[in-house]
């Protein structure tokens, strides 16, 4: 919901300046500030030793200072989040009863190098009380309410993407061939700016927001109701607190500092309901992730090293370090980078910096630099690896901890309880992908799966099980797990907190509720079942397989009964050791078998956009038809044989006689002179081969290998009866059939087109790929393969 | 550019002269030579040692920017300073901080990018000319790279400078000047190789003159390489010269209105030289970039999917097929339009590989048909084409 850049005449220079001179020469210190930057940060700090306030007033959401005692904590370490959600119970935003209500959440992210962090850390250091100001995102969607095209979950638009918005910065970036907003902030306000004066640093900051904020539109509603909230926030707290307003400092967002003092208007009340506020930790990749938006960061470990750098008085070696790690993180990934290439970056980086007017080298610089001297081709080939290690190394992979004196709900204290005894603690101190691979069989690892998928019932972010097959092509003992911290984990256990306090209890609260919400959806049923069987949730087992039961005699749709049949066949194999659990499972796949097959005649006339997911059903039924014994086969083929006969579709007319001929109910031949069936045709109806034929390649290999001859020769009569126009309209479909093969198919096809046309005299004219000893070998292997076959009854 | 008037008749003396001074093409620095002292006499920018221009001031003169103030005998003209090469600003960026530093510039990209055209303007821009060049080739010898000997006057004198035939290279490292080294890939590696010293020791010994002659290179010397990145596997560079190069990969113009506009500039300015008549309308001009673009990527605005040929239908080369379009129009009657389009266009899209017919069939086929319904350039581009291909 960005406003778009606002076009408005520019006050005067010296207006400008006297806007300026005003706020900042006012008894009220304010300090602008723009999230996560070093220098911000730096001179911030310097500031508010300078200032020694009594107040100081912070742009954060208001009601989260009861958190500030654990956030400084000397064993919180950045990057941490202020997290606040909102449960709206009393419907104060409408909903259906039935539905959950809406929830609302936000994350305050906070750097070790934010601005926002060191503020608070030297107010306490100095005995200063820090006050949040700004209006809490459910108070916003509140005041949402009553403005119809606004979403009441809409993010808020940030002070920086306000100013990024205005005319005044997108001539400044043409004028001066910035190229993004990060780069002119870098250019003007970070490292040009670096040692400034305080005065002067705030000054030019000032400035340069008042002269953005005036080449703006009016407000935004969203800005216009912030600030009233903060000011309001001011003017109250210096009245009940008797604190002079020279005593007290204002640092918020540049943007707010010339907000309208003589609006006297309240700000949105927040909205009754269920709020929860925790400090979690954070991390440099999701800071990363939101980079553009509001809190978020384009590079978070490099503007960290910079501030690091700021604070041990050496500003100029944070490129030079952030340079060498990433060439040694190249190297590690095989790049031939040496101590030349670093100093011709570091050279190039410098003459690129001022050939573009900037006294320091900025990020933008160093990653050009990088391209010159490292990338020997096209970027986005020859440079792809080393384009994707800098970034990795420009966000890094660090995550915060919050204090343990922070106190954890029971839910997120079970989480970490369980972590450690199944020993998956260890795993999730950095944002990396971690690769967990479990033998069920394994008591312990059996814990770890059934913990997993426990925490992705809760929606608990932590990780997602990865398909493996086994050397069979079965997945039967094993598992592999994608793990990844994920700084919604904490959040997302505090939503849950309510459905239990062990993760255990909560993931079947979360399953009866998802088995209630099911209805008799036969699929879904069945996943749940197989979810209840991977939790390892005994008490819900008889409860989901009563459940699917009755799903699967009441829901009439093909796909989701192949579907579930499917998913029951997969709890099958992966059922151990009790039989009668495996009994239980063969009685649902047999009901789901009969069931399928009654309902495949209704398929007949699915529409064309449904035609994939039906003929792919079609054919996971003809597998069961063909390897599971148990199952009358003969129903499968008569119910086919009616949906061929009923349906007007021509690909499901193809895919049917193509799945009899496939299981060998009907002859190869039938096929070919349904197409010759289309040559002799009207146009309109030649228009249809195509689609026809389509459906027949799409089930059947059967044609091509046995058939082929047959149906090239149709092919050959319809496509020389079809004039062009014909032709030209059927040939996309055409394409298409073909392109479904198999290329080991294709070729054959291809071949028997071939010899159809006489263009090739026998089939065994090919060049002999390997040595002639070689192939005398692979026919000796042939003939005894043929011998041992011809033992077992196969020949 | 000097222009021929059509008539009235030269007399015999005339044309002799004519045929003396005029030139198909004069080299960027003539060309633009007002544009480079109108840059030079605003520059107040600090230049690298022996750089006619700062690094600000050339870039200036590559991208282009507002008229200047010229001096010139006294007399004060404006002087459009007018944009030399239309691709990514952080790109000429990148190529002058290079040419400014230790190692050597190596453009590289598809055909008919304008790595040549860029090559030859910054040299002109940094040390006043662009004539400086070897031709890369496979026949290229070390010799054309270095130097070699007046052979009649050493067999009489022996080994002397003056018997000396300085190569480009020579004459840029005396003069501090840039060296133009176009397709250098086409080179075999051994002679490839013979710039590693140069480009290390900044550098070249002569053995056969006695004492420890050699010839070392001023400030501002340096080397301008260009790549065809279709022939990076012809000669690719060994990875001591590599080392020596920063490579500038030079895109194929992304957006269609930056390529739309880069044809009409330059076709005009072509169409110029040749004094032709034609003008290019912006139908047309939609036209023949959409068909470029279209081909070369493989699919048409609508999203049908098509086949993409061997070569690589630059920006270049539909600017060819604009100037032979406006060239058959001058000498044989008609317009530049959809037909004339139509009609060069094959030449374009079948070079090598006559399976490219086949794509130029498709694209008539699947798309400039559908186009040609609505009448207008589309129209006489298909029926020219249909007729053309057959």
């Amino acid at each position: 919901m960005l406003p778009s850049p606002q076009v408005r005449a520019l006050p005067s220079p010296q207006a400008l300046a006297q806007q300026v001179d005003e706020v900042l020469g006012a008894a009220l210190y304010w300090f602008p500030l723009r999230h996560h930057s070093p220098t911000v940060a730096s001179v911030l700090e310097r500031a508010i030793r300078q200032r020694r306030p009594k107040l100081l007033f912070l742009e954060a959401p208001a009601g989260l200072e009861h958190l500030l005692p654990a956030l400084l904590e000397s064993d919180t370490r950045p990057p941490v989040a202020l997290y606040s959600s909102f449960r709206d119970d009393h419907r104060v935003f409408g909903g259906d009863p039935g539905e959950p209500p809406l929830q609302l959440a936000s994350w305050y992210p906070l750097l070790a190098c934010s601005p926002e962090y060191v503020a608070m850390r030297t107010a306490h250091a100095i005995g200063a009380q820090v006050v949040f100001i700004d209006l809490p995102q459910h108070a916003l969607a509140a005041g949402r309410l009553q403005r119809p095209a606004a979403q009441p979950d809409a993010a808020a638009v940030d002070s920086e993407q306000l100013l990024a918005h205005t005319d005044f910065y997108a001539r400044l970036a043409r004028a001066a061939g910035y190229r993004c907003w990060d780069e002119a902030w870098d250019s003007l306000f970070e490292h040009g700016a670096i040692g400034q004066q305080v005065e002067s640093y705030r000054h030019a900051l000032a400035a340069f927001c008042a002269a953005a904020r005036a080449s703006a539109g009016n407000c935004d509603d969203d800005t216009l109701a912030r600030e009233r909230h903060m000011w309001g926030s001011i003017r109250s707290t210096l009245a009940t607190h008797a604190v002079a307003d020279d005593q007290a400092m204002v640092v918020c967002g540049g943007y707010h500092l010339f907000l309208d003092r003589a609006d006297v208007q309240s700000p949105p009340a927040p909205p009754p309901g269920t709020l929860h506020h925790a400090l979690v930790p954070y991390s440099f990749l999701r800071i990363w992730e939101r980079s553009g938006y509001a809190a978020g960061n384009r590079a978070p470990q490099y503007y960290q090293r910079l501030y690091d750098a700021i604070r041990a008085g050496t500003p100029d070696d944070a490129v030079s370090a952030h340079l060498v790690a990433i060439l040694r993180a190249a190297r590690r990934q095989g790049e031939r980078l040496g101590a030349a290439d670093a100093i011709a970056v570091q050279h190039h980086a410098t003459l690129l910096a001022q050939l573009r007017g900037r006294s320091r080298v900025v990020l933008d610089d160093l990653d050009d630099a990088l391209l010159s001297c490292c990338v020997k081709g096209d970027p986005a080939e020859d440079g792809a690896l080393l384009r994707k290690t800098a970034l990795e190394i420009h966000i890094g992979n660090r995550v915060g901890k919050v204090s343990a004196s922070a106190g954890q709900l029971p839910l997120v204290r079970d989480y970490y309880a369980q972590l450690d005894l199944l020993q998956l603690g260890s795993r999730l101190n950095v944002e990396q992908v971690q690769w967990l691979d479990l033998d069920l069989r394994d008591t312990r690892d059996a814990a770890r799966s059934a913990f997993l998928h426990r925490l992705r019932r809760l929606d608990v972010p932590l990780g997602e099980v990865q398909a493996r097959a086994d050397s069979f092509g079965q997945l039967l003992f094993r598992e592999r797990w994608r793990l990844c911290w994920d700084a919604g984990i904490e959040a997302a256990l505090i939503e849950r907190s309510l459905d239990g306090d062990t993760v255990a209890a909560a993931a079947l609260t979360a399953l009866a509720r998802a088995l209630a919400q099911t209805g008799f959806d036969a699929a879904a049923s069945c996943r749940l079942l197989q979810g209840a069987l991977a939790m390892d949730l005994p008490q819900m087992l008889g409860q989901a397989q009563a459940h699917c039961a009755q799903a699967l005699d009441l829901d009439s749709r093909f796909t989701g009964l192949v579907d579930a049949l499917t998913t029951l066949r997969v709890i099958e194999r992966s059922v151990v050791g009790a039989q009668t659990a495996r009994a239980d499972i063969a009685r649902l796949i047999e009901r789901a078998w009969d069931r399928a097959c009654f309902s495949l005649p209704e398929i007949a006339a699915a529409p064309r956009d449904q035609h994939p997911p039906v003929i792919d059903a079609l054919k996971a039924l003809a597998e069961v038809a063909l390897t599971r014994e148990e199952v009358d086969a003969d129903l499968y083929a008569n119910c086919v044989r009616s949906a061929a006969e009923q349906t007007t579709q021509a690909e499901l007319r193809g895919a049917f006689l193509a799945m009899l001929v496939e299981i060998r109910r009907l002859d190869a031949s039938v096929l070919a002179s349904e197409i010759a069936g289309y040559a002799d045709a009207a146009p309109q109806q030649q228009l249809l081969a195509g689609d026809y034929l389509h459906g027949v390649l799409a089930v059947s290999t059967t044609a091509v290998m046995v058939g082929a001859s047959a149906l090239v020769a149709a092919l050959d009569r319809l496509l020389g009866n079809a004039d062009s126009e014909v032709f030209l309209g059927m040939l996309p479909r055409l394409r298409a059939a073909i392109e479904q093969l198999h290329p080991r198919h294709r070729d054959a096809f291809a071949a028997e087109v071939a010899r159809h046309l006489g263009l090739v005299d026998a089939p065994l004219d090919r060049a002999l790929r390997g040595s002639a000893a070689g192939q005398a070998l692979i026919v000796e292997l042939d003939r005894a393969t043929a011998a041992i076959m011809a033992d077992w009854g196969f020949a | 550019m000097a222009r021929k008037s059509m008539s009235p008749p030269p007399s015999a003396s005339a044309v002799a002269a004519d045929v003396s001074d005029e030139v198909l093409r004069q080299p960027a620095e003539q060309e633009h030579a007002l544009e480079l002292l109108a840059l030079q006499q605003h520059d107040r920018d600090p230049r690298p040692s022996n750089w006619r221009l700062s690094p600000r001031a050339v870039l200036a003169y590559i991208n282009g920017r507002e008229p200047l103030a010229l001096m010139l005998d006294g007399r004060e003209q404006q002087v459009p300073i007018r944009r030399k090469f239309f691709g990514d600003a952080a790109l000429v960026e990148r190529a002058i901080v290079t040419l400014a530093s230790e190692r050597a510039l190596l453009l590289l990209g598809e055909p008919g990018t304008g790595k040549s055209w860029l090559s030859e303007h910054l040299a002109a821009a940094i040390c006043g000319t662009s004539l400086l060049v070897i031709q890369g080739t496979a026949g290229t010898t070390e010799d054309h790279i270095k130097y070699s000997w007046n052979i009649a006057r050493v067999i009489a004198e022996g080994p002397r400078p003056d018997n000396l035939i300085p190569s480009p290279t020579l004459q840029a490292m005396r003069r501090g000047a840039l060296l133009r080294f176009e397709e250098i890939t086409r080179c075999v590696p051994d002679v490839q190789d013979a710039l590693v010293s140069i480009l290390s020791d900044k550098r070249v010994a002569i053995p056969e003159l006695p004492g420890d002659s050699s010839i070392a290179a001023k400030p501002g010397f340096n080397v301008i390489a260009t790549a065809n990145s279709r022939d990076q596997g012809v000669n690719q560079l060994s990875a001591a010269l590599k080392r020596r190069f920063n490579y500038i990969h030079i895109p194929l113009v992304a957006d269609k209105q930056t390529e739309m506009a880069i044809v009409r500039e330059r076709s005009e300015q072509l169409i110029a030289r040749y004094s032709l008549p034609a003008t290019l309308d912006e139908p047309i001009l939609d036209l023949l970039t959409t068909v470029f673009r279209e081909i070369r990527q493989g699919r048409s605005e609508d999203g049908v999917s098509l086949k993409s040929p061997s070569t690589t239908l630059s920006t270049a080369e539909a600017i060819g097929v604009a100037l032979d379009a406006a060239l058959h129009a001058r000498y044989f009657g008609g317009s530049v339009d959809g037909s004339g389009i139509a009609r060069q266009l094959v030449g374009s899209v079948v070079k090598e590989d006559l399976a490219d017919l086949a794509v130029l069939k498709e694209y008539v086929q699947l798309v400039a048909r559908k186009r040609a319904r609505n009448g207008g350039p589309w129209r006489e581009f298909y029926d020219a084409a249909e007729a053309g291909l057959g």
